[in-house]
């Protein structure tokens, strides 16, 4: 059934045929600059039209796609959304010309409207839900149209979609091989119902959904059949491949200009979903002759839990860094992977056996953001992209989700949408990362107001606001993260699950000398009322997470600090929950830093005065929060001292530290320590 | 000629040797690994970012799971990089350069500072 050199062949792009070749060629003047301009705003159509239909918040912050791609499944360009989906998009569409086109039972035909959301088929985790049409002109396949979108809620074991306890793919629910839900424009309504009774705790949301994404698709259909009978199908053949030939060929260029070489980066993930341990994700990026190889041998094996991947979402997850940074000024195309070889070892955890539990892969995937992040900086510092160099990212990239009976009596299951789209960026070589930044995956996100989150969902914000001391440190600072904290409201009980991570070891690392940002825990209070203390009027209560993990207000309760990564919890009304985010890496050394920038952070609340002394070497008055220069010169001189006085001679260092490793118990999932190679046997059943 | 490589690494082609970009030191050989021409400090991660509970979870990473190695300038004292590793985990050779594909290439108008 699943062929995972198929999945591997279909995101690279096909050989340009004679025809299309031919056809770029004959583009006349100006033809390329109106008409891919055209194209583009097809597909924007073509998303507004799914966000104006579909109902998920997922679908309406950001996670989305809208793409056409060629009629042998290349991409030719996408409106995002996130850039996972834009490579992914192209492995159901070779599947499906490739298994069912001559196959009389199922075939490819005119009207036809297919649907899939299995990530063994080219998707990222069955919560990414796609639909895809073939696009025909004049009775011949010109195209193919795919709009995809988060789904959050998959009928899996645990409400969601991220099924972080799962064990298998059989605790995750509905996976839909590609499958043809309509034939002649008309969806089959007993495939609709055949969703619903999958997805029985947010049936509405599914089916409205699917159909939000038909629409989307069937949108950019009729648009391209308009620009096909009105310039010809060889226009939009040859258009196609000279957008594909645009990125190629700039891709190419810029990678030349890089120093030929090898830059390494290792991060480190803290749980496999269902118990604490340390894995490793490894790159090695080669620049070589104007070609790139992104491997990711040394990453740790495979194992029970729910935190693996495949090959196809690191490939993914590739993208959302090279679209986003180095190329992120070409066409959103194919063309990109002429000239990138990408590696992923299989019997890792970023490539698991196809029966693995994979819902939770982009918490997976997201690893590549910090690795890539600081590999990519490395080999663009030198050249011409300096303004590019960016850490990006930390790797927990996800957020609470919560399910339950709404205030209206509506049965509701959803990622909160603040958290997903409020971590920080890191820092740059020339500027402070952005606190509260974005969603990772999707720079197009777009965060919920309070009022649409408190109207949807059973919650009241108890606070909603940027968190101190979450950046990593440097000369630049990176942008910290959000702390958000609800109280269940009106309703008796509700409950969720967050497959979030980075509790005990934050993977990131800085860049040139500036520090990780720091790691988070879950929280949550039980036993408490925060509704009766409001009616009573009490002020003291929790300002952020520090005050609500460090007990520093009249809530009370059982104080709960606990990995981020948590299977089903259950909370009544008026019992707290934090869901919170992390900030992102610094850059550069500490001692640089302007002070009058540390004290303006001081003021701003994002660091705290420990933080300004003790890390920033800072020193200023507490009332006037003014710089003390002199006293700062000499604290700064007193630590450059301290540095000398505790550093060692490398030789001397690695002698001691490579006697050392972390506790056995810490390495259960590790692999062979260092080497990271798989030292189990994994039992699925 | 120097080629600026890093905010704090710049090599000399003629001689292929790293050196700090503050200070000047030689920080060795440039088809090595210029941590080894460093100073190194294992840091508490507690010691940068500060614990605010007690406990497993506490806001700061595990020391236990994970450390902070600063390499520094021997000349200047300048953090030159920095790794957050599990204790005993090899060190990181993060940037191995084609010496001589960069002797052969023009550089570029911002690399040549």
């Amino acid at each position: 059934m699943f062929n995972a050199e198929m999945v591997t062949r279909a995101m690279a792009p096909e050989e340009p045929t004679e025809e299309e070749m031919r056809d770029a060629d004959a583009l006349g003047p100006g033809d390329y600059e109106i008409y891919s301009e055209n194209v583009n705003l097809m597909l924007q159509e073509g998303k507004e039209v799914m966000t104006k239909m579909g109902i998920s918040s997922m679908l309406h912050s950001g996670d989305t796609l809208v793409a056409v791609y060629t009629a042998r499944g290349d991409l030719v360009s996408a409106v995002l959304g996130t850039y996972l989906h834009s490579v992914t998009g192209q492995v159901p569409i070779k599947f499906v010309r490739e298994r069912f086109a001559d196959d009389p039972s199922v075939g490819v035909s005119e009207g036809d409207i297919y649907y899939c959301n299995e990530a063994l088929y080219g998707g990222i985790h069955n919560p990414d839900q796609f639909a895809f049409m073939p696009v025909f002109a004049d009775g011949e396949l010109l195209a193919w149209v795919v709009s995809g979108a988060h789904q959050s809620e998959t009928g899996g074991s645990e409400p969601g979609g991220e099924v972080t306890q799962a064990h298998t793919r059989h605790d995750e629910g509905m996976k839909l091989t590609p499958i043809k839900i309509g034939e002649r424009y008309r969806l089959k309504n007993d495939l609709l119902l055949m969703m619903e009774n999958f997805i029985s705790r947010a049936p509405r949301m599914q089916v409205t959904d699917v159909k939000a994404r038909v629409a989307a698709c069937d949108r950019v259909r009729i648009r391209l059949q308009e620009l096909a009978a009105r310039r010809g199908s060889s226009l939009v053949r040859g258009l196609f491949r000279r957008m594909i030939q645009q990125t190629s060929a700039g891709v190419r260029a810029r990678i030349e200009s890089w120093p030929d070489g090898v830059y390494r980066h290792n991060v480190f993930m803290d749980t496999t979903g269902h118990e604490d341990g340390l894995l490793r994700a490894s790159v090695a990026v080669t620049v070589r002759a104007g070609r790139l190889t992104l491997d990711f041998d040394g990453t740790s094996p495979e194992h029970e839990g729910s935190y693996n991947a495949f090959t196809n979402v690191i490939r993914g997850h590739c993208a959302v860094n090279l679209y986003q940074f180095p190329f992120h000024d070409f066409p959103i195309s194919s063309g990109m992977f002429d000239h990138i070889d990408i590696n992923v070892p299989h019997g890792s955890f970023f490539d698991a056996d196809p029966e693995a539990a994979i819902s939770c892969s982009p918490l997976v995937g997201a690893m590549v953001f910090p690795l890539l992040g600081v590999a990519l900086s490395k080999a663009m510092y030198p050249t011409e992209q300096r303004d590019l160099v960016c850490g990006f990212t930390a790797s927990s990239a996800s957020a609470v989700m919560v399910a339950g009976t709404n205030q209206h009596g509506v049965r509701v299951t959803d990622f909160m949408g603040y958290p997903l789209n409020a971590y920080g960026l890191a820092a740059r070589s020339d500027r402070d990362g952005i606190d509260v930044w974005g969603f990772p995956h999707g720079p197009w996100g777009k965060a919920p107001d309070v009022e649409d989150i408190e109207s949807e969902f059973p919650l009241l914000h108890v606070y909603q606001k940027q968190q101190r001391d979450t950046c990593g440190y440097g000369r630049y600072r990176g942008g910290v993260g959000a702390a958000v904290g609800y109280a269940v409201y009106r309703t008796s009980h509700l409950a969720f699950t967050s497959s979030q991570k980075e509790s005990r070891f934050p993977a990131h690392n800085g860049l040139f000398g500036g520090y990780s940002m720091t790691v988070v825990p879950g929280i949550r209070v039980l036993g408490a009322d925060l509704l009766e203390l409001m009616a009573q009027g009490e002020p003291n209560l929790p300002t952020d997470d520090y005050a609500l993990a460090g007990g520093d207000s009249a809530l009370g309760g059982e104080i709960i600090v606990e990995h981020q990564t948590r299977g089903i919890r259950i909370l009544r009304e008026g019992e707290v929950l934090a869901a919170s985010t992390q900030g992102s890496g610094g850059y550069g050394d500490v001692l640089e830093r302007d002070p009058e920038a540390v004290v303006a952070d001081l003021r701003a609340d994002l660091i705290s005065a420990w933080t300004a002394r003790e890390v920033f070497a800072v020193v200023h008055d507490p009332e006037t929060l003014l710089v003390d220069e002199p006293a700062t010169a000499r604290l700064r001189d007193e630590h450059r001292a301290r540095r000398l006085a505790n550093a060692r001679p490398y030789g001397e260092f690695i002698e001691e530290w490579e006697r050392r490793r972390p506790p056995e118990a810490v390495l259960k999932y590790f692999g062979e320590w260092p080497s990271a190679r798989p030292n189990r046997v994994v039992v699925r059943i | 000629m120097r080629r600026r490589i890093t905010e704090y690494l710049e090599l000399e082609l003629d001689t292929e040797r790293w050196h700090c970009v503050r200070c000047g030191r030689d920080l060795g050989d440039a088809r090595g690994n210029y941590k080894h021409g460093c100073l190194v400090w294992e840091r508490d991660p507690r010691d940068i970012h500060r614990p605010v509970v007690e406990g497993t979870y506490t806001f700061a990473p595990d020391p236990e799971w994970c450390r902070v190695l600063e390499f520094i300038c021997p000349g200047c004292a300048g953090l030159v990089e920095v790794e957050y590793l599990p204790p005993g985990h090899p060190v990181t050779h993060d940037i191995e350069l084609d010496i001589d594909a960069l002797k052969a290439a023009p550089p570029s108008a911002e690399a040549a500072q």
